[in-house]
């Protein structure tokens, strides 16, 4: 199921700021902005539209999910590391219950790929995933960095 | 529900004596502290289930304690352990119904947990451990609501 020995993300607690120091600092997880949650209200504006200009990578999630949790980090750096090229938002279950009916989420976590206002058909992913399953997966939809 | 309480109370000293008469100040702050007793028992079940099954708790123990925590909360509002990392239509007739509830129909079958609170000697994201304290719980918990 997870092909590669997964890099963990630190559980949930950022790392202290370095010393100041005159080289320019390595930017660290915890430096990474956190991608946006969406909710029904902003759902078409900010996948649906924003779709039409650049992939939209959609990952629902839920309180208690423990491997939600675990690919959180992950969501938050692949949005940076893709720099532009991919726009990453989170949907949480209990707040969205149409939007967990609409795209029929059932297992969690799901990802699913928005392009040209859409859902990418069998884009749809249940489960944790390490960063090289992901960049896998983004690329079977056309995504690279 | 055990309940712990503890009392903190501090007294601010008296000033001194004015013009204005001054009152003694004894501030009590009550914290009660309610663990939920599903807890302890899910993290006991998770425990004993690891042991019965071979199987081993996540690297990272956060995704452990974050299930647990999940399935205690389901325990506490259906009177049963649903898994906390799906959507249901119907959560009352998925727990009466049971395919759901821990152990699962897939982990009982299969050793499959899609909530990484059992996992395969195999799995990437399998520890050595099969045992998760209550205070390593409540550590695992903490910040995540």
């Amino acid at each position: 199921m997870l092909a590669s020995r997964p890099t963990l993300p630190a559980a949930g607690r950022s790392r202290a700021f370095g010393p100041a120091i005159t080289t320019p600092r390595t930017l660290r997880s915890s430096h990474i902005a956190r991608v946006a949650n969406v909710g029904e209200a902003t759902f078409d504006a900010e996948v649906l539209q924003a779709s039409k200009t650049q992939p939209v990578l959609v990952d629902f999630w839920a309180s208690w999910c423990g491997p939600c949790k675990l690919v959180a980090p992950l969501m938050d750096a692949t949005e940076k590391d893709f720099g532009g090229k991919l726009k990453v938002v989170k949907i949480e279950h209990d707040a969205n219950p149409k939007l967990i009916a609409s795209y029929k989420v059932y297992g969690l976590p799901t990802l699913i790929v928005f392009k040209d206002g859409a859902e990418v058909e069998g884009s749809k992913r249940e489960g944790a995933i390490t960063r090289a399953l992901l960049e896998q997966y983004l690329k079977k939809h056309g995504i690279s960095k | 529900m055990m309940a712990l309480k503890s009392m903190r109370a501090s007294a601010t000293a008296p000033a001194a004596r004015s013009s204005r008469s001054r009152c003694v100040l004894v501030r009590a702050t009550a914290e009660a502290e309610t663990v939920s007793k599903n807890l302890e028992i899910m993290r006991r079940f998770s425990e004993q289930y690891a042991k019965r099954s071979g199987t081993y708790f996540c690297v990272d123990k956060s995704v452990t304690a974050v299930v647990i925590q999940g399935l205690a909360e389901h325990k506490d509002t259906l009177g049963a352990a649903l898994c906390p990392c799906r959507h249901y239509d119907d959560k009352e007739a998925e727990a009466a119904q049971g395919y759901w509830n821990c152990p699962c129909v897939p982990m009982r079958e299969r050793k499959e947990c899609h909530c990484m609170l059992f996992l395969t000697e195999d799995n990437d994201f399998a520890g050595k451990d099969q045992t998760i304290s209550m205070d390593e719980l409540k550590s695992g918990i903490a910040g995540m609501h």
